[in-house]
């Protein structure tokens, strides 16, 4: 979209350090056993990595956060009890008090109310198209990458296609015919995503494949899908999710900035997209803080949370990280 | 790739991407064509005016059918015979008098005495070319219309004549034009419609079959106007650039005016840094405006109003009294308040003339439960949907449909949203794909003959501007008879009537007759009054004082 | 080799193709037309004989295989078309519209990146310390706001509220002397910038740390290199994947931030882009839509021969 998705950089290189790590690991593992010194049970790469995931103070703090974002969404509204469509054309635009925690509206709406209705837009989209485009992006990248030939230019020219079509004018252009939704939303969003996974996902595999394991594999005569399965998604699943994580940010941008453009989420529902629309009035922007900041800073505490998670994510699974 | 290649490849595209940003770092295509243009002196900037241009002008063609952004920037250039103010009062232009013959079939115009902007002469022949010209069959003009009840009218557009016999050229300061049968407002449509006095010496060279999209319109220095400026420069999608023109009536007080291609948002923002000297402003940000240094308003009510059209095709809206019924479940006093910010009169009329006594007329207070009532002994099923649609470049109008849509809902009704593009617009109410649809605008104050093309039943969308397809002959006779009545107390009689029985059918849904403000700079002292757009503005820019 | 430069050269011209039909059907599937904008819903009944005209002058009385067969034969040899909206050559009109784009995005890419090249460094050097939280906690937060919000919000202080900087479009009218446009460039170029460089900061930092702590940096220090020659080595190495993301947003480039270009009313491409569609100004939407293609296209292609030619390691399909 408008914003750009760089999730796509941590190409062949950290595929290849994941792939070491993922061996090193094994034997570190193998290690501990032989020696017989360890008291507890050795400790699975899994464990391990989760234990240094959570040494990581961003990441700890993170997962708190998004976990209170979670828990606002969901058991908010009920707390509150304020119907966030509920119009007072009495009351337009009133400053916090008055029973209204952030104010009021052009009509008189809660907007605390509208931001929790708005938190759960903005995340569902978020994540949908984050994982759809993760799915989609997987399974392309890793056919490609395992089938090689024909097969993986094929499959990478249509990844060229999608990243040629200039995907505003797809956006609005789908809009005007089926008409605004969030389901279309997060098609779209997902449909301009997956190529940067798809092309992750390959090269993990490109650089996997030529590892003696995978080679002996091959040579023992296992068949192609269950090499995919058992050696060469569980090399590309962490790679990916690491770069999934920056891809939920992406989205909860992605969808801000059409809403914003009218493109996005349609009113009456409330997104933090259509929320900031407002700001552009110069007497909203400079008299009326309670009916921008909060929608602006909670698309930016949300997306930094998210990010946070995924370094962590992406350290703890490789112990070599310089971090 | 290796990474080697990668940084060969990196590298080579960095370098790609600073040659280019460099080689485009050269001054845009300066609007005034030459390679660089020269600063305004430095400290003194009476001299020049910024405005806002409210909308993009594309080809900037009065014989097209006129937009706000292309009315903007031919008012500066090219001047009407009349203008009819906010108020409805009739401002003398290029015509100083004009006078209706007791039988109101002939309008005799007389000329001012003014030169046109490249010094030649301004006569009768101009406007006997201009009419001439807007019904030429061959420029296929939209507007063409509005002349249809002068004499000569259908044998020139059938291609039997070349001119309308009924305009005719009694001395070089003196039009005549003959009506076919008597009309007493004929005038008023004349001088509401966007018919703007071309030269004949320059147009008349033109081709009539390829002058409406021509691009001379937007092109400095080929268009001679009667107008207060002369185009100096225009760059699409950004601004116009315009100097004063001194063969003017009354020439202007300042050398240049630019009006500049912006949001409105950004226009009021730049009040506050000195960037803009005149806007309009949203009734949302009247108070901060007021409250910005050195800058002053002047507003004004709209010669038109907003309402919704309300699709009259559909066999389940043809019931009177479901009409009512919506209307009376709509807010709109809370709609005034609230999105209006107070500046808005309450309309329940299409009748906006003064002509018209509205005392008396059903005021439809907003009442949920009188408004379940109604709808229910018009036969409404509230199994049915009411379908709104929304063009998607207005907040003020998309708030006040979301009020709409809970007021609706909140009485049962199955009310909702359904957006559509400015480009499917026509096809949506050719085809009548929808049940209500939100617009502003006309010029209806000075006279209710202006009303005629909207509420008539011969005028019925798509061969009139009926939208709603409202039809009550009754209303249309009484119309008729009005427009042949020469006694002005028994015509605004024979009004009034007309506008009770519209009043009760609900032929639109009225929301409310807006304010306009404006707001202006230190550099104007004073002088402006407004109208509906930016381009109404401009009809008082020769008493516009600056300091 | 040749043949390999021939068959993607083949496939290249076809995904162009596949490209051009995409987006002719899913242009003209847009509901309505450019002939709506021409004529208010007023003026319809009136407008008959103008619609009809400009029906034919646009082509759209054609069945829409005609039109698209007319419209490539025209584009294949470069004729972009005349836009229905102002009855103007499209390449006249993009011309027009690039330089500000290019000028926008260009120096917010190259300021953006040579300012994460040296932030990056810095945190590098000064791994673990304030410096390097902080910067990388600012960059964070940069980086997750809305590039929009950060306009508007810069807008408002620097603009409205100080006076200090012009607030929209490329110069200010009377007025067109390099400071003037010096100054509008300020806001926009700057957001853009900040937006890009806090992304590629955390490249850059990543980069160079793990550059730094390879073998053969780790053996330069060995043999007695400073610090500073190190980190220049590892500075150099680090470019390649930074660079492979600056080439992936060249294209980008052509359809400009269209948001931002809203914000700033910035007479840009992207501008022109948003209004063509609003106005169904085919010429104009497909005249972009390929170029954006082919440069997309073109610079995978030239990608994929420049590697195949400088790394014999990789092997050719």
């Amino acid at each position: 979209m408008s914003e750009p998705a760089f999730s796509g950089a941590d190409s062949a290189d950290s595929a290849a350090r994941a792939a070491r790590a993922e061996v090193s690991a094994d034997s570190t593992a193998e290690r501990s056993t032989a020696a017989g010194e360890t008291m507890r049970t050795p400790s699975s790469p899994s464990q391990l990595a989760l234990r240094r995931f959570w040494s990581n103070l961003g990441a700890r703090v993170s997962v708190v956060a998004l976990a209170l974002i979670i828990l606002a969404v969901v058991v908010g509204p009920y707390i509150l009890g304020i119907d966030p469509d509920a119009q007072n054309l009495t009351a337009s635009r009133q400053p916090p008090g008055n029973g209204h925690v952030l104010g009021t509206d052009l009509l008189g709406r809660d907007v605390l109310a509208r931001l929790l209705s708005g938190v759960r837009v903005s995340i569902l989209v978020g994540l949908a198209a984050a994982a759809s485009a993760l799915a989609l992006g997987t399974v392309i990248g890793v056919v490609a990458g395992s089938a090689g030939g024909r097969v993986d230019s094929a499959l990478m020219r249509v990844t060229d296609i999608f990243m040629a079509v200039p995907s505003l004018l797809v956006v609005i252009v789908c809009g005007g015919i089926l008409g605004p939704s969030i389901a279309l939303l997060v098609g779209l969003i997902a449909a301009f995503a997956w190529p940067t996974s798809a092309r992750i996902a390959r090269s993990v595999v490109l650089s996997v494949r030529e590892l003696d394991f995978v080679k002996a594999a091959t040579a023992a005569g296992t068949r192609r899908p269950t090499i995919m399965r058992r050696h060469l998604l569980p090399a590309v699943i962490p790679q990916v999710t690491v770069s999934g994580a920056l891809l939920v940010a992406t989205a909860i941008l992605s969808e801000a900035a059409l809403s914003f453009l009218g493109l996005g989420v349609v009113p009456p529902q409330a997104s933090w997209g259509n929320m900031l629309q407002s700001a552009q009035s110069f007497t909203v922007i400079s008299s009326m803080p309670w009916l921008w900041l909060p929608p602006g800073l909670a698309i930016i505490l949300t997306s930094v949370s998210v990010i946070f998670i995924g370094d962590g994510m992406r350290d703890a699974l490789d112990p070599k990280a310089s971090r | 790739m290796t990474r080697g290649t990668r940084t060969v490849t990196g590298a080579l595209s960095v370098a790609v991407a600073g040659v280019l940003a460099l080689a485009a770092c050269s001054p845009p295509p300066a609007a005034d064509g030459s390679g660089s243009a020269t600063a305004t002196g430095g400290g003194s900037t009476t001299n020049a005016l910024t405005i806002w241009l409210q909308q993009k002008p594309d080809t900037g063609s009065p014989l097209l059918g006129g937009t706000a952004g292309n009315g903007q920037i031919i008012t500066p250039v090219l001047d009407q015979l009349v203008n009819i103010a906010a108020d409805g009062t009739l401002e003398p232009r290029t015509a100083a008098k004009w006078e209706l013959s007791s039988d109101a079939k002939t309008l005799t115009l007389t000329l001012a005495d003014q030169k046109w902007s490249d010094g030649k002469p301004f006569t009768a022949d101009d406007v006997l070319f201009t009419l001439n010209l807007y019904v030429n069959p061959a420029v296929k003009s939209p507007i063409a219309t509005v002349l249809k009840p002068i004499a000569g009218y259908e044998e020139v557009q059938s291609g039997a004549a070349k001119e309308m016999s009924g305009v005719k050229k009694v001395d070089d300061k003196t039009v005549q034009i003959s009506l076919k049968t008597p009309d007493v407002g004929f005038m008023y449509t004349l001088f509401g419609a966007t018919i703007y006095i071309l030269q004949k010496d320059t147009i008349g060279k033109e081709d009539p079959a390829t002058v409406a999209s021509s691009p001379i319109w937007v092109t400095p220095g080929k268009v001679p106007g009667l107008g207060p400026f002369t185009l100096t420069a225009y760059s699409a999608g950004q601004r116009a650039e315009f100097t004063r023109n001194p063969n003017f009536r009354k020439p202007v007080k300042f050398e240049k005016l630019n009006e500049v291609l912006v949001t409105q948002d950004v226009a009021t923002q730049q009040m506050s840094s000195g960037e803009m000297d005149l806007t309009l402003v949203a009734a949302t940000d009247v108070k901060t405006v007021e409250g910005m240094q050195g800058v002053k308003t002047v507003s004004n009510e709209v010669p038109g109003f907003d309402r919704y059209t309300i699709n009259q095709r559909k066999a389940y809206l043809k019931n009177p009294k479901v009409r009512q019924g919506i209307l009376t479940a709509i807010d709109r006093a809370g709609i005034i308040s609230s999105i209006y910010a107070g500046a808005a009169k309450p309309i329940n009329t299409s009748f906006t003339s003064p002509k018209v006594t509205r005392d008396g007329f059903n005021a439809y207070a907003y009442d949920p439960t009188k408004a379940k009532q109604l709808l229910t002994e018009g036969g409404w099923d509230f199994n049915q949907e009411f379908v709104i649609r929304e063009v998607n470049n207005n907040a003020q109008r998309a708030a006040v449909d979301q009020v709409v849509l809970k007021n609706l809902q909140d009485i049962g009704v199955k009310a909702t949203i359904k957006p559509v593009d400015q480009a499917q617009l026509t096809d949506m109410l050719t085809k009548g794909d929808y049940d209500a649809l939100l617009y502003g605008g006309g010029i209806y104050v000075a006279d209710p003959e202006t009303n005629i093309p909207m509420i008539t039943c011969a005028n019925a969308y798509p061969k009139g501007a009926n939208l709603p397809n409202y039809c009550n002959p009754q209303v249309d006779s009484l119309l008729a008879q009005a427009s042949t009545t020469i006694d002005e107390a028994k015509r605004n009689q024979i009004l009034t009537e007309a506008g009770k029985l519209e009043n009760a059918d609900v032929s639109h849904l009225w929301i409310a007759q807006p304010t306009r403000v404006y707001a202006y700079s230190p550099k104007i002292t004073g002088g402006i009054r407004g109208g509906d757009g930016m381009a109404a503005a401009l009809m008082s820019v020769q008493d516009w004082t600056v300091k | 080799m040749l043949r390999y430069v021939v068959t993607r050269f083949i496939t290249m011209l076809l995904v162009l193709f596949v490209v051009s039909a995409a987006l002719f059907s899913l242009s003209h599937a847009a509901p309505g037309g450019p002939l709506a904008s021409l004529v208010p819903p007023d003026m319809v009944g009136d407008s008959g004989p103008l619609i009809e005209a400009k029906t034919k002058e646009f082509g759209l009385d054609q069945p829409l295989p005609v039109q698209y067969l007319r419209w490539v034969s025209h584009i294949a040899v470069g004729d972009l078309g005349t836009s229905f909206q102002f009855n103007r050559s499209v390449a006249s009109l993009m011309l027009e519209r690039i330089a500000p784009t290019l000028e926008l995005m260009g120096l917010g890419l190259v300021i953006g990146t040579l300012l994460a090249l040296f932030l990056g460094v810095v945190q590098a050097s000064r791994k673990g310390s304030v410096v390097d939280y902080g910067i990388g906690t600012v960059s964070l937060v940069l980086m997750s706001t809305p590039a929009f919000f950060l306009g508007m919000v810069a807008i408002y202080i620097l603009s409205a509220r100080f006076g200090l900087l012009p607030s929209s479009q490329m110069s200010s009218p009377g007025d067109g002397s390099t400071t003037d446009l010096l100054r509008h460039l300020v806001l926009p170029v700057s957001v853009l910038a900040i937006v890009h460089c806090a992304v590629m900061t955390r490249y850059v930092r990543v980069g160079l740390l793990e550059e730094l702590s390879s073998d053969y940096v780790r053996t330069a220090l060995a043999q007695g290199a400073t610090r500073r020659q190190a980190r220049r080595k590892g500075l150099r190495n680090t470019l390649g994947p930074l660079v492979t993301v600056v080439m992936i947003s060249v294209p980008a480039l052509l359809g400009g931030a269209v948001v931002l270009e809203a914000v700033f009313s910035w007479p840009g491409m992207g501008s022109l882009v948003l209004a063509a569609i609003e106005f169904r100004d085919y010429p104009i939407i497909l005249a972009f839509g390929m170029i954006v293609a082919l440069l997309v296209v073109l610079s995978n292609f030239a990608a994929d021969i420049l590697v195949s030619v400088l790394d014999p390691r990789v092997r050719l399909q």
